[in-house]
């Protein structure tokens, strides 16, 4: 692999330090250089940190990758983890991927900061504002740049958190403050699952780095990941499962799709930036850089692709029902990450890049118009109380119809070319393992396709054309554009027209070269190796003899997408042209239980409420109430203290304030100090450690039982009340106080000082020996122990310190 | 020459007499002197080992012992001073004005 190093720690580094300089000072700032001076330095810093990281990463992607020649850029910035033998390096990389989502993340990353300048010119704590936005930017450009799963990870909580902060920006309303501790907490139960698949990951490769987990999926089915197995099914599965449980959690998607509606509490370019253009697709992200493990896990492709499917329609539908702009943007949102899990469910790894691209211009484009009309509409955001916005914000309306257009899937638009590509590759793609998946997913994307047409130009009319249906006093003197509004939201949809360009179809005349194909071929080629079930690519039947689609099947598929979308544009044109009409009243009325059920949100949240969150309330106050006050408070920390203080009352009669007692007291105290040193049995080494035969010159192993000696004390006689030896190999055996020393047999030293054969004094006490040639130790050979022997006793420091290789009695063998 | 055993064994007797005073006698003149004798008992062990072991720390501490004890003398006396005037008594049990 042709690999530079560069420092692209710059990259994620600048926003950081934008985002610290605005914690830190922002504050002080606009309080003491003046409102207006102030809000310019902090927006300045924060646009400013995430130009630079725009301008490096297109640098580093043109120069090093597209004129370099170089595959990707990788800078260590440091060993952050070293643990025995897993390593795990605060690594970067840019390669192929991580170059789109980079340019991206940091591209719509800045047009949203500088329309946040016009959205937000009122807020009160501006420069917290954008120090969260711009610490979102540097969690994100880890998530993307990270080398290992644990980068990725870091990036992921990052996001997590940052999405939080954001969504509780307004958090003095209780219910926004509600909304981001929701999305926080649904996002917990996702990367719960992340974390089980990293550690099921590591169990196998012992490295969470991706290139080997590349490399251990190298060899298809033959890998470890497919051949080691937990509970039955094979690592790969298991943890593309669990790693696709974290992803419907960031990305949104059934079962865990319910906080990205409500995160729309946030400010709307939050909205545009996280939860439509960069975050919510990190789990599209994930699934196609480890794409080689998803492609060996047949089922779990099967479920992504399922679950993408139903996502798409079952979003859609909500969305045409909502009357709030920004609420019909988010189901619009779950329901276009649907498509992308699609395209990555059934193998199209590209196609669900290439929709996540687009859709990040389109969507960013939606958001943001829809963040002007907001403004403009005094920060109203029902669509029923609009109409007729055209007229005074032309740029506003044709951006937004622009990117309606993109999103409807009309040719030449960015959505028409993505979309296409991925209904193309759910009906021709192989998918072994679910003969039929086929169908199913793409009966349910085309169904989403007419949704997502409708919804999408219901919004457009409602919002734009017909009459003003607000008060007169907004329109006269509210309703207006600003250009650093409106600048953003031009380029967003040249963007989201020219877009497309990325990956036109082989199909059409002229046979342009599908750029992002080509780009991203050195990360999906390990995956389009594998053969048998765990075949990516187009099906048999269907592929001529390049593997490109048959011409007249993809004209076919075509032609049918562009046609539905047509219908639903002229349905809602049809229904919404002049404002709500009686037609779609009656329709309304016509449907009955659809309609109800679209408008209540099929009662997802109440299902939740009433299944997840109540019994979770119920067991919380339980264990608050059990656990928290009676046991800890009452029992622990009450307990406690109750108990000092009824042992403090009894003592307190003690303290009676009379000094003799005191004395008494005293003294009886060091004597029982005096009397348990030396009542203590002493406790010496027998020869070396059956665990360590090494001598640890007289160091004590603490590892494994080795053979010991233990001697009660010598007070008022010769001999120690009771001696014996225990340990390995050695038999325990109590030793008669004053058994006769000299006989042969009795492996236990004097206590008397005698002379040795070889002249040595031996030990008083096995484990304390006095020295060769110490003179203190007085063999005087007084017999009857009195205290002017105490001399011998006293315990030598070096002695101490040395362990006596011999502790045989004299005369043993 | 004498074994070191007698030393510790007037040393031992005087620390026994010392306490015994402490915890008997209750006029506080006594039980300062006692305390003195305590202290001199401590002198006692200190100087035989020093002259045992032929060196000079356990002179040096035990003349240490006795610039202290001199101070403790001085500063109880003029508290048992202060204290009869005060109460006109030096019954050590009386003073338990700390207690509470």
């Amino acid at each position: 692999m042709n690999e530079a190093n560069l420092t692209l720690g710059w990259i994620p580094l600048f926003p950081l330090m934008g985002a610290v300089f605005n914690l830190v000072f922002g504050r002080w700032i606009m309080r003491a250089f003046g409102d207006r001076i102030g809000r310019e330095v902090v927006h300045l810093v924060a646009i400013g940190a995430v130009a630079f990281s725009c301008f490096y990463t297109f640098s580093i992607v043109f120069e090093a990758m597209v004129d370099g020649g170089y595959d990707r850029v990788v800078h260590h910035v440091y060993p952050w983890i070293v643990s025995g033998e897993t390593v795990v390096g605060f690594d970067l990389m840019i390669d192929h991927l991580t170059a789109v989502m980079c340019m991206v993340v940091t591209g719509v990353g800045l047009l949203i900061h500088i329309f946040s300048v016009g959205y937000m010119a009122k807020d009160a704590s501006y420069w917290r504002y954008f120090a969260y936005l711009n610490l979102f930017m540097a969690a994100m450009l880890i998530l993307v740049m990270g080398k290992s799963m644990v980068m990725t990870f870091v990036g992921w909580e990052g996001v997590g958190l940052c999405s939080y902060l954001l969504i509780g920006y307004y958090y003095g309303e209780s219910e926004k403050a509600t909304a981001g501790r929701k999305a926080f907490i649904v996002n917990r139960i996702g990367d719960f699952g992340v974390i089980l698949a990293m550690l099921l990951i590591y169990a196998v490769t012992h490295s969470l780095d991706y290139d080997a987990i590349r490399a251990a999926c190298a060899s298809g089915p033959e890998s470890a990941m497919v051949t080691q197995t937990i509970f039955g099914v094979s690592i790969a599965t298991a943890a593309t499962m669990l790693l696709f449980l974290g992803c419907t959690g960031k990305s949104a998607q059934l079962p865990l799709y319910t906080w990205l509606p409500d995160a729309m509490a946030g400010p709307t370019p939050v909205s545009a930036l996280i939860h439509a253009a960069t975050m919510v697709t990190a789990g599209v992200y994930l699934i196609v850089r480890l794409n080689p493990l998803f492609a060996l896990a047949p089922t779990t492709m099967a479920t992504v692709a399922l679950v993408g499917a139903v996502t798409a329609l079952f979003a859609a539908t909500i969305g045409i029902t909502q009357t709030d702009i920004k609420k019909v943007l988010a189901y619009s949102t779950v329901s276009q990450l649907g498509y992308m899990f699609l395209a990555a469910g059934m193998g199209a790894w590209v196609a669900a890049i290439f929709h996540l691209v687009t859709h990040a211009f389109f969507k960013a484009c939606l958001f943001l118009g829809s963040g002007a009309v907001i403004e403009a509409c005094h920060h109203n955001q029902d669509i029923r109380t609009m109409g007729g916005l055209r007229e005074k914000m032309p740029w506003t309306a044709g951006t937004f119809l622009i990117s309606c257009l993109a999103i409807a899937g009309i040719p030449i638009f960015a959505g028409f070319f993505s979309k296409d590509e991925i209904l193309l590759h759910a009906y021709t793609n192989a998918s072994a393992w679910s003969p039929g998946l086929n169908y199913v997913a793409y009966g349910l994307g085309l169904t989403a396709a007419v949704c997502t047409a409708f919804y999408m130009f219901r919004l457009y009319y409602l919002t734009f054309e017909g009459e003003f249906r607000g008060d007169h006093h907004t329109w006269e003197h509210h309703v207006h554009e600003q250009w650093i509004m409106s600048f953003p939201l031009i380029v967003l949809a040249v963007l989201a027209t020219f877009g497309g360009f990325l990956g036109i179809p082989h199909v059409l005349p002229g046979h342009l070269a599908h750029v992002l194909d080509g780009w991203l071929e050195p990360v999906t080629a390990l995956s389009a190796t594998f053969g048998g079930e765990y075949f990516v690519g187009v099906r048999e039947g269907y592929a001529d003899e390049h593997g490109h689609v048959l011409a007249n099947v993809e004209l076919g598929l075509m032609g049918l997408s562009v046609g539905v979308a047509l219908v639903g544009i002229l349905f809602a044109r049809k229904l919404y042209l002049k404002g709500p009409s009686a037609e779609a009243k009656s329709w309304s009325e016509k449907l009955g239980l659809l309609y109800r059920a679209s408008l209540g949100k099929y009662w997802v949240d109440d299902i939740y409420d009433a299944t997840i969150v109540k019994p979770l309330r119920v067991a919380g106050s339980v264990c608050y109430q059990v656990g928290d006050q009676l046991l800890i408070d009452g029992v622990g920390v009450g307990g406690v203290s109750g108990t000092v203080g009824v042992l403090g009352e009894r003592a307190r009669v003690w303290h009676n304030g009379n000094v003799r007692r005191y004395m008494a007291v005293l003294l009886v105290g060091v004597a029982l100090v005096l009397a348990s040193v030396y009542a203590n049995p002493t406790v010496s080494q027998l020869g070396a450690s059956a665990v360590h035969p090494v001598d640890l010159g007289g160091l004590r192993p603490t590892l494994g039982a080795q053979p010991i000696r233990i001697e009660g004390p010598t007070l008022f006689s010769d001999e120690p009340w009771f001696s014996f030896q225990a340990g390995p190999g050695q038999v325990s055996r109590p030793v008669p106080a004053g058994a006769n020393a000299a006989a042969p047999p009795p492996p236990l030293p004097q206590r008397d000082p005698i002379q040795r054969a070889d002249g040595k004094v031996p030990p008083s006490r096995p484990a304390r020996p006095a020295p060769d040639g110490k003179p203190d130790a007085k063999p005087d050979g007084k017999p009857d122990g009195k205290p002017d022997a105490m001399p011998s006793e006293r315990p030598d420091p070096k002695a101490d310190a040395k362990a006596p290789a011999d502790r045989k009695a004299p005369g043993a063998p | 020459m004498l074994p070191i055993t007698h030393f510790l064994y007037l040393a031992f007797a005087l620390f026994l007499i010392g306490t015994a005073g402490v915890l008997l006698r209750r006029n506080v003149l006594i039980v300062l002197m006692s305390i003195e004798l305590m202290l001199n008992a401590a002198n006692i062990v200190l100087v035989a080992f020093s002259r045992m072991w032929g060196n000079t720390d356990g002179q040096v501490l035990a003349m240490l012992t006795i610039a202290v004890a001199a101070a403790e003398a001085a500063v109880g006396l003029a508290i048992v001073v202060s204290i009869f005037r005060a109460r006109t008594g030096t019954d050590i049990d009386d003073l338990s004005l700390l207690r509470d």
